[in-house]
């Protein structure tokens, strides 16, 4: 027997219900059983090997190494700076997308989608042709004569920045397009109107309400950034090693599979911990915003 | 419909008949490219030539996690791969069929090239290479010239991976004998690799070794010889007169289901005229010693078992012990 309440609010006894399986749950069906096979399945076996005979020896040497803790502290730095400048580079795009009119749209969604059809290791190495001392922005500096002996641009954090920023672009600029096409320009009107500037507008209007796509843009490209390999492998120094490398390295170099699954072990957990806290940041942002609102 | 079960019984009567024509099927792991295509030529052509019920199936590319795993799961498909001097090892005993060698010659290699686990396929090395026109007429040579950054400038391409040779390089560069680099004094080479630690560049797969030395990026690199030969039309040059050793084995997975006709395939690929055909296409010497004196005239000079005098040889074995342990200290001084 459930409680539930009638128009008037007042909870009323009604009928218990027989379980039923939703429809739906059969078109998803499929989808779960793929998961759970080559998914759950695979990532329980990989917690499993990092506990041999239930020994958490392969978690004490992570945390007693150095080297792992900071290369796990490292990834999470990057990752951080990634994100703030993935996130501010994506927003004004997404807002030209949005509200630029429709060759705008088009010329940008092009420009965006194309390189991320491109494969991930292709567009890494593009970046060094680009940014090697003999590359093309090297070359072009030399040549207009604004620097005499190339600049190291590439195996420098900053080689490693504008890699990763380039490939999250289209994960940090699709969710923040879809929230800002919804968003009523005319409420910036009716704030200019009343006097405001178009800044003040921007700030106390526009921005509150596309904080969704800021969180779920910031949300995507952080967690994907997390686990970067190839990127920093090719345009970082061995300074800017993130723990995916250390990863594969156990497990292709050393052979190790209970310290690589270990480390991704920790890795996912982390991740999920952070994943968590933009989830409470973004659920307290909203409740704030409902507040002030006054609903 | 009717037409796609006429076409299902076919395919299953077309499978069946390939699978009659050759008893048993031989699958082979190699490390693709243009070196796999060259022990397709020398090696599994010929073979399949001569034993019409073995039909070798090629797969890319090969490696040791792949291996082990395989073989910890229970389901071993491949019959033979290629591995290099880090595997192979007593330590590796539980992954792997003993070579046979009453199928296999042992007296017909050079030395070390036959072990309990692996034999040597062919005879690699880690060579200094450098950019002929960087130094204005000057040549390095030998390992110390790496260290010396005044009269040999530009950056050094290495291979980031502590067993690459490149403790071996700086404790020879620092003045310690070949003979008595083991055991290795880890904090030694180290103190040595950061004299030149800001002109270092890493790389991490072969083709990325050859971009760095091609496009000047580099001035010396420390590279598997292949490489260097592949770049020699862009000015890049070798220096022999300090080389590591480096070598790809032929390992069989314990628990294949074909290990006769494996150790029947080593034993043909390490026959010299099938070694002798290797090297017309890849600058890799011979594992077996009847074959070394008519290597092909193409990579003459070039390959590393023309300089066997000079080779640096790495302790498999020590590195198998050890390796573990130095990676973790390499890693935290290239974070440093």
């Amino acid at each position: 027997m459930t409680v539930s309440t009638n128009d008037r609010g007042l909870p009323v006894a009604t009928a218990p219900r027989t379980f039923r399986v939703p429809p739906a749950f059969w078109l998803i069906a499929p989808a779960i059983l793929f998961l759970a096979l080559f998914f759950v399945f695979p990532l329980l076996k990989l917690v499993a090997i990092s506990l041999p005979g239930g020994s958490i020896e392969y978690y004490e040497q992570i945390f007693t190494t150095p080297v792992f803790l900071r290369v796990i502290g490292e990834t999470f730095r990057v990752s951080l700076i990634v994100t703030v400048v993935t996130v501010a580079v994506a927003y004004p795009y997404a807002y030209a997308m949005a509200h630029g009119g429709r060759a705008i749209l088009l010329v940008l969604t092009i420009a965006l989608l194309i390189p991320f059809w491109v494969s991930l290791l292709l567009r890494s190495f593009s970046w060094i042709v680009l940014l090697q001392n003999s590359g093309l922005i090297n070359d072009f500096l030399i040549a207009t004569g604004l620097i005499e002996k190339p600049v190291r641009l590439i195996r420098t954090p900053f080689g490693v920045m504008i890699g990763m920023v380039h490939i999250l672009l289209p994960y940090a600029v699709l969710p923040l397009y879809t929230v800002m096409k919804k968003i009523d320009l005319r409420l910036m009107e009716a704030s200019s109107i009343c006097g405001a500037s178009w800044l003040k507008g921007f700030a106390r209007i526009y921005f509150p309400l596309s904080l969704p796509g800021v969180m779920a843009s910031a949300i995507l490209a952080f967690t994907l950034a997390l686990g970067f390999y190839i990127t920093p492998a090719l345009l970082g120094s061995p300074r800017d090693m993130m723990i995916a490398q250390m990863i594969a390295g156990q497990f292709n170099e050393q052979l190790n599979f209970g310290l690589g699954a270990a480390l991704a072990v920790v890795l996912m957990v982390l991740t999920a911990v952070a994943f968590g806290l933009f989830g409470a940041v973004r659920t307290a942002l909203q409740l704030r915003g409902r507040s002030k609102d006054g609903m | 419909m009717r037409n796609i079960l006429a076409l299902t019984a076919m395919a299953t009567l077309l499978a069946g008949t390939a699978v009659n024509a050759a008893d048993t099927t031989l699958t082979i792991s190699s490390y693709g490219g243009v070196y796999q295509e060259a022990q397709s030529k020398s090696y599994f052509q010929p073979f399949m030539a001569q034993n019409p019920d073995i039909k070798i199936v090629e797969d890319s590319s090969s490696s040791n996690a792949k291996l082990k795993a395989m073989v910890e799961t229970g389901n071993v498909t491949l019959d033979l791969l290629l591995t290099d001097d880090s595997f192979g090892l007593d330590a590796d005993a539980q992954w792997l069929e003993p070579i046979d060698y009453s199928v296999v010659d042992k007296s017909k290699f050079i030395d070390g090239a036959a072990g309990t686990y692996r034999v040597a396929s062919d005879i690699e090395g880690t060579v200094l290479a450098y950019n002929a026109e960087e130094f204005g007429g000057e040549a390095p040579k030998g390992f110390a010239d790496f260290f010396n950054t005044e009269k040999f400038p530009g950056s050094r391409a290495v291979w980031k991976y502590a067993a690459s040779g490149i403790f071996e390089v700086a404790l020879i560069a620092d003045g310690v004998k070949p003979e008595e680099l083991y055991p290795i004094d880890v904090e030694r080479a180290l103190k040595k690799l950061d004299t030149i630690k800001d002109d270092l560049v890493w790389w991490e797969s072969g083709s990325q070794s050859e971009q760095l030395l091609s496009s000047g990026e580099a001035s010396m690199a420390l590279v598997w010889v292949g490489r260097a030969v592949n770049v020699a039309e862009k000015g890049i040059k070798i220096d022999w007169t300090n080389w590591t050793s480096q070598t790809g084995y032929w390992v069989v997975p314990k628990g294949t289901r074909n290990k006769e006709a494996a150790m029947k395939a080593i034993s043909f690929f390490t026959e010299p005229a099938q070694q002798i055909e290797f090297t017309k296409y890849m600058p890799y010497g011979p594992s077996n010693k009847n074959a070394l004196a008519s290597v092909d005239a193409k990579f003459k000079g070039s390959l590393p078992t023309d300089h066997l005098d000079t080779r640096v040889l790495m302790n498999a074995d020590w590195w198998a012990e050890n390796g573990a342990k130095v990676d973790l200290r390499f890693q935290e001084w290239l974070l440093q």
